[in-house]
């Protein structure tokens, strides 16, 4: 082996990196709110003038789902939600309706099904700057000392509720016990 | 129809290509003139095959034919006739096809301009050229033709993307591609020649011409695209050391390092095997920018929409020529004839070192780059790096390389004497001082370790260089290009470091609230803001303010910021004011609107010499192709 190949090594290396690097999505990025205290959730409840404070949620483990009534991907969603509120009712989901208006929020949900124990209001989407909200839907899951601990962006499909929400939901509250 | 011509005109360029690479490769290996000229004609074929292709893309803009996708997603109706021909090349497909066509037509160039170049490597040159180019054909022809019909052909198109219609965005691809491109010429050569493990002068002195060529379009299509982020992207920026550009920088500090080791080899015939490499790797960077820019592994402001297979059929492109270019020097490279060492005091050794300064830069920005990559393929998390790291790395290694070249342009070839230089150089260190010294004179007490660092250099690399040039002027009684040219660049290089020095320690950066009638004191001017009037233009809506600017209670020049909407586009898109000078730019960006008495938010700037960066780009280009062109005369005179 002579000097002369270390170019050589070195190109392999970055071919090696390279072909890595094609594998991975540089966009997904993960929350910077990661085992950070949750931001506030002061806002009205949907179709209210009650406020709803998030604080109210602190000593229990929650899950915050960002939703609107013009999204697709929610509706897609939203049954599997329905169904794992009833298979654990007291698994607390707490809505957040980004961008919506109350009329045809409240009419979507009460066709598909409310699973939320309240929806809180975010129309100009202030809440969801705060929360670091690139697109609906999206979901944050909450620790009891009101820390985020994990987030799923995009749509929750049955396999992610089971593989993933759900296990870190029973783990958490596994944790609260403790 | 006209579109399937294109794409059969690209079938056709890609089996001359081929065509090229086999007659090439056999009259090399046989030694027989007639392949080798059948060759010659291949070549062009290509290249006037590929430019029908691109002829047809452009013509299919302006019939506005929406069946085509390329041209649905990338043109609309009302866009006006020069951004329907630039939209062309304004997003990947066709941007690639440029890019191809530039290639193709820098082989046709090589191909009628063989000058000194023994037949043999000059076929082998262009087999490898022809190589070169099938990878691009086929690349667009499998993962990117700008061709590709829908099934639904829409009324309008979607329009280009507003950031992209402007003149300097027209000229800012081409110019960039030429110099990418043109890098293949030296890395062809450098195959050919360790294919015979045997490099004489006059190969270096070829290339020379065509690197320094193709170096001075990478230059100024860089700095246009700096100059392009400073008036339009409204935040008075010049360089933001995102991916892409570093995409851009990467092949241009080994081209900088190139052109000067080929001097080395061409002059002395020593550095052989550093300077073929260094034309690999030229042409690699090149290409690994390319990876970056059009594979998604990194996220940038300004990179292609991508697609995993554009990035596979890249990389394998690069695995298969840049790998083997590797592999052939790892094997031949040891073959080559052993030189000398360098005495240690010699042009030889100052240009070496020059180049390794260079190279630590390429590094440096590279890692930068691709460190992101990196983390996340080992799974250690997600970061981006930003200009703290790549400003606390370049400029400290620019003090050394501006003192080099000082140095540089002075020191003798084979061996100097340190006396010797000295006494020379000793005049050019003291009116460096003298500069420093009225530099901080000036903006007292506002001093600062950069500002002496930065004039300093500046006046050091432009004295030795304006010294160098009469003295040789002096000595051999007559001007000459190459040398003037050389010079020139230099003086260029000195001129950016000023500008950059100068603005950026000196500039001044406010967002004020303005009413109409108030007033803003900026350095020696007054900005007075009048009113907003809302207009419309060819395709976009505008909202433009109208501000005075005073200086000393005179009127200067009334400045028009303006917010413009363009029709399908979301994004409002800021067109800055600037009232531009040689020694500072005021900058008016306008922001939104703040309240109901008509307040809006302005960014102003005051940019001292921020000029001196494109301007001394500039020069450094046009020295680059007036040291080509005086070589030129000397050749065929």
């Amino acid at each position: 082996m002579t000097r002369s190949a270390w170019p050589f090594i070195g190109f392999v290396l970055l071919v090696l990196l390279f072909s890595i690097g094609l594998m991975l999505n540089p966009r997904e990025v993960p929350s910077p709110l990661l085992n950070q205290p949750a931001p506030s959730l002061q806002g009205n409840v949907l179709g209210s003038s009650e406020l709803f404070d998030g604080h109210a949620y602190t000593n229990q483990v929650w899950l915050l789902n960002v939703w609107a009534s013009w999204c697709s991907g929610c509706l897609s969603e939203h049954p599997h939600i329905v169904a794992a509120k009833q298979r654990y009712p007291d698994m607390t989901w707490i809505g957040l309706n980004y961008k919506d208006s109350a009329t045809p929020a409240q009419a979507w949900l009460a066709q598909h099904g409310n699973p939320y124990q309240t929806v809180i209001e975010d129309p100009s989407g202030r809440l969801g700057l705060d929360w670091g909200i690139l697109g609906v839907p999206e979901t944050f899951l909450i620790d009891a000392q009101g820390r985020v601990r994990a987030k799923w962006q995009g749509v929750i499909s049955e396999a992610r509720l089971q593989q993933e929400i759900i296990p870190a939901w029973q783990a958490l509250n596994a944790e609260t016990e403790r | 129809m006209l579109a399937e011509w294109g794409v059969f005109a690209l079938i056709c360029a890609s089996w001359m290509a081929l065509l090229l690479i086999g007659l090439a490769w056999w009259g090399a290996q046989h030694e027989q003139a007639a392949l080798i000229q059948l060759a010659v004609a291949a070549a062009w074929s290509v290249f006037l095959l590929t430019g029908l292709a691109f002829a047809i893309l452009i013509v299919a803009f302006l019939q506005d034919d929406f069946s085509l996708k390329y041209v649905a997603s990338h043109s609309s109706i009302p866009m006006p006739t020069m951004f329907k021909v630039s939209a062309a090349w304004g997003a990947h497909e066709g941007s690639l096809l440029l890019w191809a066509w530039m290639l193709t037509g820098w082989v046709a160039a090589v191909a009628a301009k063989p000058g000194k170049l023994s037949a043999q490597v000059h076929a082998r040159t262009l087999a490898v050229l022809g190589f070169v180019s099938l990878g691009f054909l086929l690349f667009i022809l499998f993962t990117s033709s700008p061709f590709e019909r829908m099934a639904q052909i829409p009324e309008d198109g979607l329009g280009l993307n507003p950031l992209l219609q402007d003149i300097a965005l027209i000229m800012h691809p081409p110019l960039l591609y030429m110099g990418y491109v043109g890098l293949a010429v030296s890395f062809a050569l450098a195959l050919a020649l360790l294919w015979q493990a045997h490099a004489p002068r006059e190969a270096f002195a070829w290339a020379r011409s065509w690197t320094l060529v193709s170096w001075a379009f990478l230059t100024l299509g860089i700095a246009l695209g700096s100059w392009w982020a400073y008036y339009e992207l409204g935040w008075g920026g010049w360089w933001f050391w995102d991916p892409v550009e570093n995409a851009s920088l990467l092949p241009w500090l080994v081209a900088t390092a190139l052109i000067h080791s080929l001097l080395v080899s061409e002059k002395r015939g020593v550095l052989v095997g550093w300077t073929l490499l260094l034309a690999i790797l030229a042409f690699a960077m090149s290409l690994v920018g390319a990876f970056l820019v059009r594979s998604g592994v990194l996220t940038s402001v300004h990179a292609f929409a991508t697609d995993p297979t554009r990035g596979t059929f890249i990389l394998l492109y690069l695995i298969v020529v840049i790998g083997a270019a590797l592999a052939l020097f790892s094997y031949q490279a040891p073959k080559l004839a052993k030189t000398k060492p360098l005495a240690f005091v010699s042009k030889e050794s100052a240009l070496l070192f020059n180049n390794v300064l260079l190279m630590v830069m390429t590094a440096s920005v590279l890692l930068g780059t691709l460190y992101p990559l990196l983390l996340d393929a080992l799974n250690l998390g997600k970061l981006s790096v930003g200009p703290p790291y790549f400003n606390a790395i370049i400029l400290p290694l620019t003090v050394p390389l501006a003192l080099l070249m000082g140095v540089g342009v002075f020191i003798r070839w084979r061996e100097d004497r340190v006396r010797r230089l000295s006494r020379v150089l000793l005049w050019a260190g003291l009116l460096s001082g003298l500069c420093v010294l009225m530099g901080a004179l000036w903006v007292l007490p506002d001093v600062e370790g950069w500002l002496v660092a930065g004039v300093g250099l500046s006046a050091w690399v432009a004295l030795t260089a304006s010294y160098a040039l009469w003295h040789h002027a002096r000595n051999s009684g007559r001007l000459s290009l190459p040398s003037f040219g050389a010079m020139l660049a230099h003086i260029g290089f000195a001129m950016l470091m000023l500008g950059v020095t100068l603005s950026s320690l000196y500039g001044v950066e406010k967002d004020v609230r303005l009413a109409p009638g108030e007033h803003y004191a900026l350095n020696q001017y007054q900005l007075s803001f009048v009113s907003v009037a809302q207009d419309a233009g060819a395709n976009y809506l505008t909202t433009q303010a109208r501000l005075r600017l005073y200086r000393g209670g005179e009127l200067v020049n009334e400045l028009h910021p303006e917010k413009r909407l363009y029709i399908g586009h979301k994004m409002p898109m800021s067109e800055v004011a600037i009232e531009a000078g040689l020694f500072h730019d005021v900058y008016v960006a306008l922001g939104e609107p703040l309240d109901d008495q008509g307040a809006w938010s302005f960014r102003i700037q005051y940019k001292p010499f921020i000029r001196g960066i494109w301007l001394g780009a500039l020069l450094m280009a046009i020295g680059g192709l007036i040291a080509v062109w005086g070589r030129y005369r000397r050749v065929s005179a």
